[in-house]
């Protein structure tokens, strides 16, 4: 079993002719925070959908280059396999609005054949749901609507969604860019939390927030990696000027 | 234009200029307390000491406060991170030195009068812990490499001698005034120096 | 100054009023020669209307019932022809839009729309009822089927399309498959959509003459005998015997008018009660 859950080599993204990511080559290593950070515009969501093949959902989309996730080649295994395995929480919370709190739980957990009785689905429910520090804020609703919560309180429902599925790589597109200070704190502990279950890989454009969770970090400027590393060296001894500039947040 | 945080990081480093220069002004009134012989003149100078060290103290102060309140607010990374956190190091060594000088002062007024002929070779000593602070300033503020040598090259001196002096005094068992004087502002001037090499050795 | 605004203000709703008035006015007139006539003849028979064979010109009571049932059959029957393909047709459309087939299948099936429903009529009888040999509640069905097909298609596209895309990338990044997001999440967001859609094609085909005037025939002496047998259907009678010179024969027209509007009413209110919104 390879020691990284992810390996890209020499990925090239163009969309509609434009070249969003020029010969990437990064790797990240299981059990751990990977934080891809960049000013907007860099290329780091097309990074993140091209891990779990929601790139083949674009227009024009065209990818080169070698993207090993879980040590198979992405473009040789069943997408929808795979991407029950490596789920992602975009950055707009999205819960199902037709469905109760429990049901949008439940459901991935459901599909994936992750509990096999009622018991066990209520208990990955509730594990699901205190991973993410919501248990106690809805534990007496879960028959309401998501319409009834928060902003913050339904992006940690679609993290706890997407945990109940059990996935073996989390990615996470800018999952606090549109939440209150409040609740991207509690979402940043459980990512913290998170770490032995799972791989993360997030995606950020705040140097921030990188610095708070992350274990290993990428800059990705232009559609390349300008500097990569431990989080620590990134951040207190950045090599590249660039890297330097964004920290200062004058990029 | 510049960002507040540029505007932020200039007014850190004028703040610590502004301490530079009354901790020099502090050193060079103390190597004046030992060349002069006028009584008046070293009333003056001893009370200037006693108003500056107090300046001084108002200075670290705000000093300490405005980076912490640019930490605060700015919350830097990187390079800025590393230089603002060695800046609070390098606030703190110029006011000790500061100190140091009253204390030589202090030595000055109470122990033995510092312009004795006895203790002529004191002047050298504290031209030496100038000269080293001058350097240290440099090769933190301008990055001027060759500065650190030089601090440090000044500290092993007056490393050395101190420790004959140490020596010195403990072969007798009578020690006269000007000879403990003498110990004291050397021991200061250790110190002094010490800080020196903080500072020198500061820059990120 | 002031005084004038809301002089101003007065004026232009009393013109909004007389203008919604005006369009509503044709509505609530039907809906009253309606009430009014049909209901006479209501009161004075009763459920017997709904349930007695049509008048002769030398027995003036009647009632509606071959009609009744032959739409109520017919109409769902083309439902459950058309609905189907029309739901599958519409996802296929919706997820795979730069497919060749799918860009044919949208000029295809909207400009369908356009047919007139005589021409449809006329369709159906040379390819079913002549092979057959008798008109039919099957041939009705048929033409029927294919008056609502591109309705039924048309409100299922907009259906899907009107699926936010964020919910969709949501199902997507779980891991769903297509059908599995069809199945178990787009159906139950778009429930109201749906259900409106199938109900006014329902209704579109309840109430459509054309299409049956070649294909279903007109049963008068029973109620119901069989599919591949000629049938009838409330518009149908109504066309026909407000036509005819008979009295007896206008009075069950009017009643006749009267039951396909409480029918429709009745289903309308009965659909907007029954399917909650989706509260996004």
């Amino acid at each position: 079993m390879s020691a990284y859950a992810v390996e890209v080599e020499n990925l090239t993204v163009r969309i509609r002719g434009a070249e969003i990511l020029r010969n990437v080559t990064l790797r990240v290593r299981r059990n751990t925070i990977f934080v891809l950070m960049g000013p907007s515009g860099s290329g780091k969501s097309t990074f993140l959908r091209t891990l779990n093949r929601l790139i083949d959902f674009v227009d024009g989309a065209e990818v080169r280059g070698t993207v090993r996730v879980l040590g198979q080649d992405v473009y040789s295994v069943d997408p929808y396999r795979l991407r029950s395995r490596v789920v992602m929480v975009s950055q707009e919370p999205n819960p199902f609005p037709h469905m109760t709190i429990y049901d949008n739980v439940a459901l991935p957990a459901k599909l994936n054949r992750v509990a096999r009785s009622k018991q066990e689905l209520d208990e990955l429910v509730r594990w699901a749901l205190e991973r993410v520090m919501l248990w106690d804020e809805v534990k007496d609703r879960l028959r309401d609507y998501p319409h009834t919560l928060s902003g913050g309180q339904k992006q940690r429902l679609c993290l706890a969604r997407a945990l109940a599925a059990k996935p073996e790589i989390l990615l996470l597109d800018e999952p606090t860019a549109n939440i209150d200070p409040v609740n991207t704190i509690k979402i940043e502990e459980s990512l913290r939390n998170l770490r032995d279950e799972l791989t993360i890989i997030m995606v950020t454009h705040m140097p921030h927030q990188a610095a708070r969770v992350a274990d290993y970090v990428a800059l990705l400027y232009g559609g390349t990696v300008i500097e990569e590393g431990p989080a620590r060296e990134v951040f207190m001894n950045p090599r590249s000027e660039v890297t330097n500039r964004f920290l200062r947040g004058a990029l | 234009m510049s960002s507040g945080r540029e505007v932020g990081l200039a007014g850190l480093e004028r703040n610590a200029k502004e301490m530079h220069k009354v901790t020099l002004g502090l050193l060079k009134r103390a190597l004046s307390l030992i060349v002069a012989k006028d009584p008046e003149e070293r009333e003056r100078l001893l009370r200037e000491i006693e108003d500056e060290v107090a300046l001084l103290d108002v200075l670290k102060r705000s000093s300490t406060e405005a980076i912490l309140v640019f930490t605060m607010r700015y919350q830097p990374l990187g390079r800025d991170f590393k230089w603002v956190h060695a800046l609070l190091g390098v606030v703190y060594d110029m006011f000790r030195i500061g100190r140091y000088c009253r204390e030589i002062a202090i030595a000055d007024r109470y122990v033995s009068r510092l312009s004795d002929e006895s203790l002529g070779d004191l002047k050298e000593v504290v031209e030496l812990a100038i000269e080293a602070y001058e350097n240290a300033y440099r090769a933190f503020f301008e990055g001027c490499s060759s500065c650190v040598d030089v601090v440090k090259e000044i500290d092993s001196k007056v490393d050395k001698l101190y420790l004959e002096l140490l020596k010195e005094v403990g072969s007798v068992k009578v020690v006269p005034t000007t000879t403990v004087a003498k110990t004291l502002v050397l021991r200061h001037v250790e110190r002094i120096v010490d800080h020196a090499v903080n500072i020198a050795l500061s820059d990120p | 100054m002031y005084r004038s605004r809301v002089l101003k203000n007065y004026l232009v709703l009393a013109l909004v009023t007389a203008t919604s008035l005006i369009s509503v006015a044709p509505l609530a007139s039907i809906i009253y020669t309606a009430l009014v006539e049909g209901g006479r003849v209501l009161l004075e028979l009763g459920v017997r209307f709904l349930v007695e064979l049509p008048p002769t010109p030398l027995s003036p009571a009647g009632g509606i019932a071959p009609a009744l049932v032959g739409s109520l059959v017919a109409s769902t029957l083309a439902l459950l022809i058309a609905v189907p393909p029309s739901f599958a047709l519409a996802y296929f459309v919706t997820e795979f839009p730069k497919h060749l087939v799918s860009k044919v299948c949208e000029v295809v099936v909207r400009s369908f729309m356009g047919v007139p429903s005589i021409v449809i009529s006329m369709f159906v009888y040379y390819v079913l009822v002549v092979p057959m040999g008798t008109q039919s509640v099957l041939a009705g069905s048929v033409a029927l089927s294919l008056v609502a097909l591109p309705y039924a298609y048309v409100y299922f596209t907009s259906a899907f399309r009107s699926i936010p895309s964020s919910i969709r990338e949501a199902a997507m990044a779980l891991g769903m498959s297509r059908l599995r997001a069809l199945v178990y999440v787009y159906v139950g967001l778009l429930r109201r959509p749906l259900t409106t859609g199938i109900l006014v094609t329902y209704l579109k085909v309840f109430g459509d003459t054309a299409p049956l005037l070649f294909t279903m025939g007109f049963l008068t002496n029973t109620i119901f005998v069989g599919l591949l047998q000629p049938g009838n259907a409330l518009p149908l009678l109504i066309f026909v015997y407000a036509l005819s010179p008979y009295e007896a024969f206008h009075r069950v027209a009017w009643g006749a008018t009267l039951v396909l509007l409480a029918i429709y009413l009745a289903l309308f209110t009965v659909a907007r009660g029954l399917v909650r919104g989706v509260k996004l």
